[in-house]
């Protein structure tokens, strides 16, 4: 039996942009919420979102005192002549009460495991870990003790890995899709000179325009770019340059993947089989609506579960990007 | 047409005050919009004949006919009560983006910078409208309430 397999359940692990969708998600079931301070320390600085530090340590308090628990996402890369602002976010995570940090780059997760060596040190998504060798390195070096799986593995290849590393696994069950091996994408850099590793913000609001046609179509642009252009009828999705639609070999259409949402529902029984540790929603950019309804299909679906119940698989469309849910890799059938 | 014959000043007055209860009861609202409380966001309400265009720095709300041309750096459209649900953190706006419920035009940041503050401010317009007009805010909670109640029944009878 692997470590994972001694778990009954996963925790599950909540996004929170605001201290009021903190709250909903811990009353909503969330075992753990993670969010970040209001800069580019962390990789959803959207405008009007996230935490003080006086937000953060009442926020803290307030899942504690509900015994849920805070990861604080410290996860984009330090630049160079600036990485004060990095460790200080280290640092007061810490000092508000955090319960792990979720970093993915070395030379911060060196810093928070020498200054910090008793709080939890959780590996990014964005640090793109996948195989065996880099996951052990990031264990022995700086004693992580969970890695957030990019998107791009199987559930039989999270099986395997499971059993080959001395650590947890965390892996998304629902939310947006990036669909590059994460930590690498340079779409947004090459379209506006701003990339989630760097300023926290894949295509950033501030580069982005919306322009509504008189038949009732929608245009989606983003720096110079036209990426998307809806019909009236249809749905619509983020103005990420890998959900554009473009001209391409003569046809037009969606060259990297159409606008749609991951959802693992439908995969829970084998994802618990292969025994990560924590199930973990995207979505720190919306609203409190979203975080309640998928917190509360989540923990029904793993209540129902865990008692033999079947598992409603498709209660969830009405939040999806572009009207559309994928189980994405975990069912991938390509290479 | 004028500016000034656009501008439907006998509502002001009652929208104004609500607006400015609002701030009042959530001062986070301003906190959160930082420099964004600065931008003149237009509100184009789908299915009523007129549309508001704010200013949170200058505690500034206007309403005008709903073709109005007035300067605005940013635009959000939707039905009364979409927008009343994404005010009040009932609707996840990127659901109502996505589902065209709302769309929206001009400086997107803005535009996000407000869904994000109010999403955080747990506001409630009703509550709100009451403590701003006091008691005369009971007859605004009945229309409200008689309005929700009646909505499901209307849907109904336009269904196909
Ligand atoms: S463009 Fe798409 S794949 Fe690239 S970082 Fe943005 S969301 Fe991810």
């Amino acid at each position: 039996m692997t470590k994972q397999q001694g778990r009954k359940t996963p925790e599950l692990v909540c996004p929170a942009g605001t201290p009021s969708a903190l709250r909903v998600a811990v009353d909503a079931g969330a075992d753990v919420v993670y969010c970040g301070f209001r800069d580019e320390t962390n990789a959803r600085n959207f405008p009007g979102l996230n935490f003080s530090r006086a937000e953060m340590a009442e926020a803290t308090e307030y899942a504690h005192k509900r015994k849920a628990q805070v990861y604080v996402t410290v996860n984009t890369f330090p630049q160079a002549g600036k990485t004060d602002l990095w460790r200080k976010a280290v640092d007061d995570a810490v000092g508000c009460g955090a319960d792990a940090l979720i970093v993915a780059d070395m030379g911060l997760a060196s810093y928070a495991a020498k200054t910090h060596p008793d709080t939890r040190l959780h590996l990014s998504v964005q640090a793109s870990a996948s195989n065996p060798d880099a996951i052990k390195y990031y264990c022995e070096t700086f004693n992580v003790k969970r890695v957030v799986l990019p998107r791009v593995l199987s559930v039989t290849e999270i099986t395997a890995l499971n059993d080959e590393i001395p650590c947890e696994t965390e892996v998304f069950v629902f939310g947006g899709l990036c669909v590059m091996a994460e930590g690498r994408c340079l779409l947004s850099s090459y379209a506006t000179g701003k990339s989630p590793n760097m300023n926290g913000v894949c295509s950033p609001a501030g580069d982005v325009r919306y322009e509504q046609g008189k038949d009732g179509s929608m245009d989606s642009k983003l720096g110079v770019f036209t990426i998307n252009r809806f019909a009236e009828s249809e749905t619509t999705g983020y103005p990420t340059i890998c959900k554009g639609r473009f001209k391409c070999g003569g046809n037009t259409g969606y060259i990297f993947e159409e606008p749609s949402s991951l959802d693992a529902l439908s995969m829970m029984p084998d994802l618990l089989q292969s025994g990560v540790a924590a199930f973990k929603i995207e979505g720190r950019q919306r609203g409190r609506a979203y975080t309640e309804a998928v917190v509360k299909a989540f923990r029904k679906a793993l209540s129902d579960y865990a008692r033999g119940w079947p598992v409603k698989t498709d209660a969830l469309i009405a939040l999806a990007e572009g009207g559309q849910l994928t189980e994405g890799a975990y069912k991938k059938t390509w290479r | 047409m004028k500016k000034d014959q656009q501008r439907l000043k006998f509502l002001e007055p009652a929208v104004r005050r609500v607006f400015c209860a609002v701030l009042d009861a959530h001062p986070e609202i301003v906190d959160r919009l930082d420099d964004y409380a600065a931008s003149r966001i237009r509100i184009d309400v789908r299915d009523a004949p007129f549309c508001m265009v704010m200013q949170v720095s200058k505690r500034e709300i206007g309403v005008y006919r709903r073709d109005a041309k007035v300067k605005s750096d940013a635009r959000i459209g939707g039905s009364f009560m979409t927008l009343l649900k994404l005010a009040e953190g009932g609707g996840d706006g990127d659901s109502l983006f996505f589902s065209r419920d709302i769309e929206i035009s001009g400086d997107t940041e803005a535009v996000v910078a407000l869904r994000n503050a109010l999403d955080d401010s747990d506001m409630n317009i009703v509550r709100e409208s009451l403590a701003a007009f006091g008691v005369l805010g009971l007859p605004l909670r009945i229309c409200y309430r008689v309005f929700q109640d009646m909505r499901p029944l209307v849907a109904g009878m336009f269904a196909p």
